[in-house]
């Protein structure tokens, strides 16, 4: 199953590509994401799709860093999309991050 | 100089114990070592196409969300929002794990096409228009971009993880294991030897005390 959490343009888009778990959020929900994201986590989501500046707030992003630590087997994938702002410019790019991590060095 | 392990008695039985136990991690280190090198090349190969994968993703999305103003300035925000609720159906996914080194990844499939013929999107025709239908096709490709990006992404952080684990199992068996293990040895097969002379010298000048008292 997929989910999706996103302001109303995403929801929409993603509703017209079929996707029935929608939540539509702004910006200042927090809380809320944090509590829907722990929901998906227990039910049977394979990937939530989540905007990226839905993720960058602070609750949220603790609430995925906390499902990803937990999480046994391969589900659920937290995946980050950019909304139609575009992509955000990120303080630290993740994969880089991992790859910095895990050879010592930094590939491009 | 690493130090000696503590409460070793230095005795032969302790010495046999210690050099098997050398062997193996040695034995282990190699082994480890392999593992290493090996999901280092698979991660590059993974990051390398997931850096592809999220650029065409993204371009993708962009373009979905290019098509949604379109439709939403032809029909009105509300129109689409209640044409989107109306497509609403189950996409079927499978997914299942596959096991690159030990280290589970996920494989999400489709089993069916995403994209839908224009009939089969369940709004009617009379109240959308083909805006509407365009961004719902680039949001089905878009949907599909993602799905595999999202593989690709957890397959990166879980490859990751296991090589940080594997490298710090490694670097401890380099640096601090066998380097204690061949101390260690080392300090009872010298105490053994010291011993052994000390016994010898022993022996010679009992020998000698011996041999004055029966004269």
């Amino acid at each position: 199953m997929i989910a999706v959490i996103g302001d109303p343009e995403t929801a929409t888009g993603f509703r017209l590509a079929g996707v029935n778990e929608v939540y539509e959020y702004s910006i200042e929900g927090g809380e809320d994401v944090a509590r829907v994201l722990d929901k998906l986590a227990k039910e049977d989501v394979a990937i939530v799709i989540i905007n990226e500046r839905l993720a960058a707030e602070e609750k949220s992003r603790e609430k995925i860093t906390e499902i990803n630590a937990k999480k046994k087997g391969v589900i659920p994938i937290i995946i980050e999309v950019p909304d139609k702002k575009g992509p955000m410019v990120k303080e630290i790019d993740e994969i880089g991050r991992l790859i910095k991590r895990a050879v010592g060095i930094a590939v491009k | 100089m690493p130090e000696i392990i503590e409460g070793v008695s230095p005795t032969r039985m302790e010495l046999l114990k210690l050099r098997r136990r050398e062997k193996l991690a040695e034995k282990g280190h190699d082994l480890l070592r392999e593992k290493r090198d090996a999901l280092i090349a698979e991660f590059l190969d993974v990051v390398g196409e997931v850096r592809d994968a999220r650029k065409e993703a993204e371009d993708k999305l962009k373009e979905a969300f290019d098509y949604l103003i379109i439709a939403q300035a032809w029909l009105g925000v509300e129109e689409v929002r209640q044409l989107s609720l109306m497509t609403a159906q189950e996409i079927p996914l499978d997914f299942s794990s596959r096991s690159i080194m030990g280290v589970h990844v996920p494989v999400l499939e489709l089993p069916g096409e995403l994209a839908r013929k224009v009939t089969e999107r369940g709004y009617g025709f009379m109240d959308s228009s083909a805006a509407v239908d365009k961004c719902a096709k680039s949001f089905e490709e878009a949907l599909e971009k993602i799905i595999k990006l999202a593989e690709l992404e957890e397959a990166v952080r879980n490859l990751a993880g296991e090589v940080e684990k594997t490298k710090r199992r490694v670097n401890a068996l380099e640096y601090v294991m066998i380097p204690r293990l061949k101390t260690t040895r080392k300090y009872i097969q010298m105490r053994l030897e010291e011993m052994e002379r000390e016994n010898f010298t022993r022996l010679k000048k009992i020998k000698a005390m011996l041999e004055r008292r029966e004269r």
